[in-house]
């Protein structure tokens, strides 16, 4: 229901009466320039600003591991003093986990899940939007401290009661709280929104049995989050109470047990590495079956594992605190439990080596990144296991042999396989290939740096090197692999320059065909970049793997014979009717910004809560307000936004508006 | 490609190889304490059978993608058959890991119960962490067969125990979370303020042992350092006398006796006591190590400086600040003061 105004405007063409919305409930048009990517709702623009901004602090956690590679090149490092290392450290890995590989996963969630189930959009455009704009201010005022009077400097996982006013009286902790709890509401709505996609949009014929590999494991991420985002949240209200508002939830004077802190946050811990993992573990299942040109071997046990992994991750949380005194019995019960989680994820590795055997293997640049993950991910993945008998890890935990051990799963699995979907799915995000030579070039020196960096910290690791140590003397016998990995790290650097240079040329490269890769899932059976619509028609499905299926046809002899003129399911001339499609929307916007300025306000002046709580008022009513679609709006959507070049078109030039509003558009 | 990544493949074993150090003061791949064996005799194992497993898949892997690789004059039409799966292979490699990690945990789990039991007998001392060294308390209940009389010893930095007798530690800490770790004698047991964890050690040569604290407690987690010395009988029979010996006043009109009074006047004894001489410390002053028997040490400042070097502990008392966070705030001590200090704490031994 929007506020209009009862006389009709008058148009040029006095065609049809418009009732225009009023004022602040109008809804933006543009479809170019920075205006369109503000106010976007579409799931593809959303998923590029997800990618985009995971890039950049990509780039920021960079740098902070490349200073503490610096600070630990030798021993009694004096780059960085232990203040300055501490505070590096923590936004490494913080960064890392919440603004990068988070981020990363829901950038292809959102972008290929809708093409991927054959919809046009998620269930919940606007809150997509939400969702990103939450992190990018979440992100925001994480790092806040380094303008603000310091960062958090009590490592990622912040435990108390280190964390609390006494020991850390300043900002920092603060921005850590109040950064990751804003960016928590936008995991926590991005898993709703998906979640229902996945559940309620699937195209006709599309059952869960034939929804593609990255598609289910995106879909139980979003499960994961659902629940383990509420459990930090929880810590991180409990922590925010105490440092706030004299809150005792955490304080051993007052009776308080520090390890509550720790329970809470490897309670959502654990998970969060499965939410990391997962995604890629989705995309590789893509890549190989793409270039091995036959079918993910055992699609049934990949998704079932994918679940197992999925429940499973809910019950091996303390494997995190073998140390911490919990007692024999629960270390025992702990210890089991992560034992057995290495068996749906060796089923994983098993059934992609299943996939590349018997293949026609192509190694494209994606295919390279793929098989990459499977190695790595193998060695971190045994080392897991090796923490898993807690009694060794009573000497692996805290050191730099559990560092190599997630930065292989964690860098060598989800890292690598996110690149290489970046990639494989380049041509279809911007309907320009990346550049092979380069793509080489970026995966050796990646491979090479990646290895050099991280295989050696198994190794002082098991000489007695702890983490999360500002510097180490001489004479530990820690001096000459500290050294390589710094030479390692500087050449992951150097692969991430190609990568950055490989995008910039790449813009000129010819355009994209629609199925460059010979692809089995819906995303390439429209064109490079799809149009705002994805499909003129939305697609029925009837096997797994549909759009292979719809390409090639058995013989009589079980060869596969490539069928003729198989048309993708969008076109130049567009839809013969217009799709209907939501409309842009700022309130996204305007809700996300609230956020921040309230929490700014906790920590400086209730006058800017004020401030922040008068923007999300605002922002809700106009997001409940506003017509559910522009009544403008879709005659604009079949004349852009398809393909390439076709920018010349200026949504906000005063263009008559020809068409009248039906009532089926202003039902809710 | 495909040559590439065999050469790769070659690297973890290589550095595999090159793990076995000589000079690794904290490697507890090469273990030396009872406990720590113990660990070993577990880890190594799995280690050997992770590294089995793992060459498998790359083998597996560079198989395939050899034996598979897109030739050249292949039919560019023609396509791999397209094999969905085998429910039966599958089936196997869900069953087969789960069978082996049966199998690891069954040697596991005797083994968590093990290094927690309480030994029958043993030398009890108390362990506290704080900011940012750590210090011990040796009871005189329950602790005189082996020497220690009813007032107990205390001291800090180094942990003095005999070889072959089962050490039970009882950790606490005093203000946040630290962990207690020698490698070389056993892993590592958080503590935990409010709670009493329990750990053990038992050195089967005498030796000294490298290690530190091993949860990130702030600024100077880097520079809690310890040490464990191990003796053997007749030299710790000695050092438990040497510790339990009162201390000897220093010479009436010496430079000692002048830094005796200092250590009142300038506030030393509001923070650290020495036994028999400046017993009580200010209600609310940080937990501050005991410098009773300070030189029997000869490491300081959760044993990052050197005691036996003059220059070292003149350095400190210029400036305690110079370990980010210490909670050793001090006025501004003159050269002459540091002297004499430093002639009175030369006598406490």
């Amino acid at each position: 229901m929007a506020i209009t105004e009862d006389r009709p405007l008058e148009l040029t063409t006095g065609e049809t009466v418009v009732r225009q919305p009023l004022g602040a409930f109008t809804r933006p048009r543009s479809t170019t320039g920075w205006r369109s990517w503000l106010t976007t709702i579409d799931h593809k623009k959303i998923g590029i600003l997800y990618g985009g901004t995971a890039l950049f602090f990509f780039f920021v956690g960079g740098v902070e591991a490349l200073l503490i590679r610096m600070q630990l090149a030798q021993p009694d490092g004096q780059v960085l003093t232990a203040g300055q290392y501490n505070q590096v450290f923590t936004m490494h890995g913080t960064t890392m986990v919440f603004l990068v590989v988070m981020p990363l996963a829901a950038a292809f969630a959102n972008y290929l899940m809708p093409l991927q189930i054959g919809a046009r959009d998620v269930a919940f455009p606007r809150l997509n939007a939400f969702s990103y704009w939450t992190f990018l201010f979440g992100g925001i005022v994480l790092n806040s401290g380094w303008f603000l009077g310091g960062s958090p400097d009590n490592g990622w996982f912040n435990y108390a009661p280190n964390s609390g006013l006494a020991y850390s009286p300043g900002n920092g902790i603060d921005f850590w709280n109040m950064g990751l709890l804003i960016a928590g509401i936008a995991s926590l709505v991005g898993a709703i929104n998906l979640i229902v996609t996945a559940l309620n949009m699937r195209a006709p014929g599309m059952t869960l049995m034939r929804m593609p590999v990255f598609t289910w494991m995106a879909l139980v991420t979003q499960f994961l989050l659902l629940f383990a985002i509420p459990v930090l949240t929880v810590a991180q209200f409990l922590l925010m109470f105490e440092r706030l508002f004299g809150a005792q939830f955490f304080d051993p004077a007052a009776g308080a047990d520090p390890l509550l802190w720790q329970h809470l946050f490897w309670i959502f811990g654990h998970p969060e590495v499965y939410i990391m993992i997962l995604p890629a573990f989705g995309i590789v299942s893509e890549i190989m079956p793409t270039f091995a040109r036959k079918p993910l071997f055992g699609y049934p046990f990949m998704v079932f594992s994918g679940i197992a992994i999925g429940f499973m991750g809910w019950g091996v949380w303390a494997h995190h605190m073998f140390v911490s005194g919990l007692g024999p019995v629960s270390v025992a019960a702990f210890s089991l439990s992560t034992m057995f989680i290495a068996v749906p994820t060796g089923v994983k590795i098993f059934n992609w080596v299943g996939t590349l055997w018997g293949g026609k293997l192509k190694f494209s640049v994606p295919m390279a990144f793929a098989i990459a993950l499977v190695v790595q991910f193998t060695v971190g993945g045994v080392s897991g296991v090796s923490h898993a008998v807690s009694p060794s890890d009573t000497q692996q935990t805290d050191t730099y042999y559990i560092v190599a051990h997630f930065h292989y799963v964690l860098f060598g699995g989800a890292l690598f396989g996110m690149v290489g979907g970046l990639y494989y799915w380049w041509p279809k995000f911007f309907g320009r290939h990346l550049r092979d030579r380069l793509g080489w070039w970026h995966f050796w020196l990646m491979a090479l740096g990646f290895n050099l960096t991280f295989g050696p910290m198994h190794i002082v690791g098991l000489q007695g090197m702890p983490r999360r140590t500002a510097s180490y003397p001489e004479g530990m016998g820690w001096d000459f692999w500290n050294f390589i990995e710094t030479v390692g790290a500087f050449l992951i650097g150097v692969s991430f320059l190609v990568f950055a240079y490989n995008i910039i040329v790449s813009r000129n490269n010819p355009p994209a065909e629609a199925d460059p890769w010979d692809g089995r899932t819906l995303e390439w059976a429209t064109s490079s970049p799809p149009p705002v619509h994805n499909f003129d028609e939305i697609p029925t499905v009837s096997h797994l793997d549909d759009w292979w299926h719809s390409k090639y046809r058995e013989t009589d002899d079980h060869r596969l014979e490539r069928v003729e003129g198989v048309k993708s399911y969008s076109s130049p001339e567009g839809p013969s009717e217009p799709p209907h499609l939501p409309s842009p929307s700022y309130w996204p916007f305007v809700l996300a910004l609230g956020l921040p300025f309230v929490a700014y306000g906790l920590l400086y002046s209730y006058w800017l809560c004020g401030v922040g709580g008068v923007l999300i008022l605002a922002a809700i009513y106009g997001w409940s307000l506003e017509p559910s679609v522009d009544p403008g709006a879709h005659a604009h959507h079949d004349e852009h936004e398809h393909g390439h070049g076709h920018d010349d078109h200026d949504a906000d030039a005063e263009e008559p508006v020809a068409v009248a509003t039906t009532p089926e558009e202003t039902t809710e | 490609m495909i040559k590439h990544l065999r050469r790769l493949a070659l690297l973890p074993l290589v550095l595999l190889l090159t793990s076995c150090a000589k000079d690794a003061p904290q490697d507890y791949l090469q273990p030396e304490g009872t406990y720590a064996k113990k660990i070993d005799t577990l880890q190594k194992p799995v280690f050997i059978l992770a590294a089995i497993v793992a060459v498998f898949v790359f083998a597996l892997v560079a198989y395939a993608m050899w034996r598979f690789r897109e030739r050249k004059d292949d039919d560019p039409n023609e396509l791999p058959a397209q094999m969905h799966g085998n429910t039966k292979l599958e089936i196997g490699w869900t069953i087969l890991p789960a069978l082996v990690l049966a199998a690891i945990s069954a040697f596991t789990l005797p083994v968590v119960f093990e290094l927690t039991d309480e030994p029958d007998e043993y030398l009890a001392v108390d362990v506290y962490g704080q900011k940012y060294w750590w210090g011990y308390e040796y009871p005189g209940e329950g602790n005189s067969a082996y020497g220690i009389e009813e007032a107990g010893i205390r001291t800090a930095n180094e942990l003095h125990i005999p070889v072959g007798v089962p050490v039970w530690l009882t950790l606490r800490s005093n203000d946040v979370i630290h962990s207690f770790w020698a490698p070389k004698l056993n892993g590592k047991r958080d503590v935990v303020p409010g709670r009493v964890h329990t750990w053990k050690l038992e050195a089967e040569e005498p030796g000294v042992f490298s290690g530190q604290c091993a949860e990130f407690c702030g600024t100077s987690h880097a520079f809690m350092r310890l040490k464990v010395v191990a003796h053997d009988q007749a030299s710790w029979r000695e050092w438990v006398e040497q510790m339990q010996a009162p201390l000897e006043e220093p010479e009436a009109g010496s430079l000692a006796a002048e830094g005796f009074e200092l250590f009142a006047q300038k506030g030393c004894a509001g923070c650290h006591q020495v036994d028999g001489a400046y017993e009580e410390v200010a209600e609310d002053a940080p937990a501050a190590p005991n410098l009773t028997k300070l030189f029997t040490r000869d490491c300081f400042a959760g044993c990052i400086y050197d005691l036996t070097d003059r220059n070292e502990l003149e350095a400190w008392l210029r400036d305690p600040q110079r370990k980010d966070g210490s909670l050793m705030v001090i006025g501004e001590l003159t050269e002459d003061e540091i002297d004499r200090l430093y002639a009175y704490l030369e006598t406490l031994r």
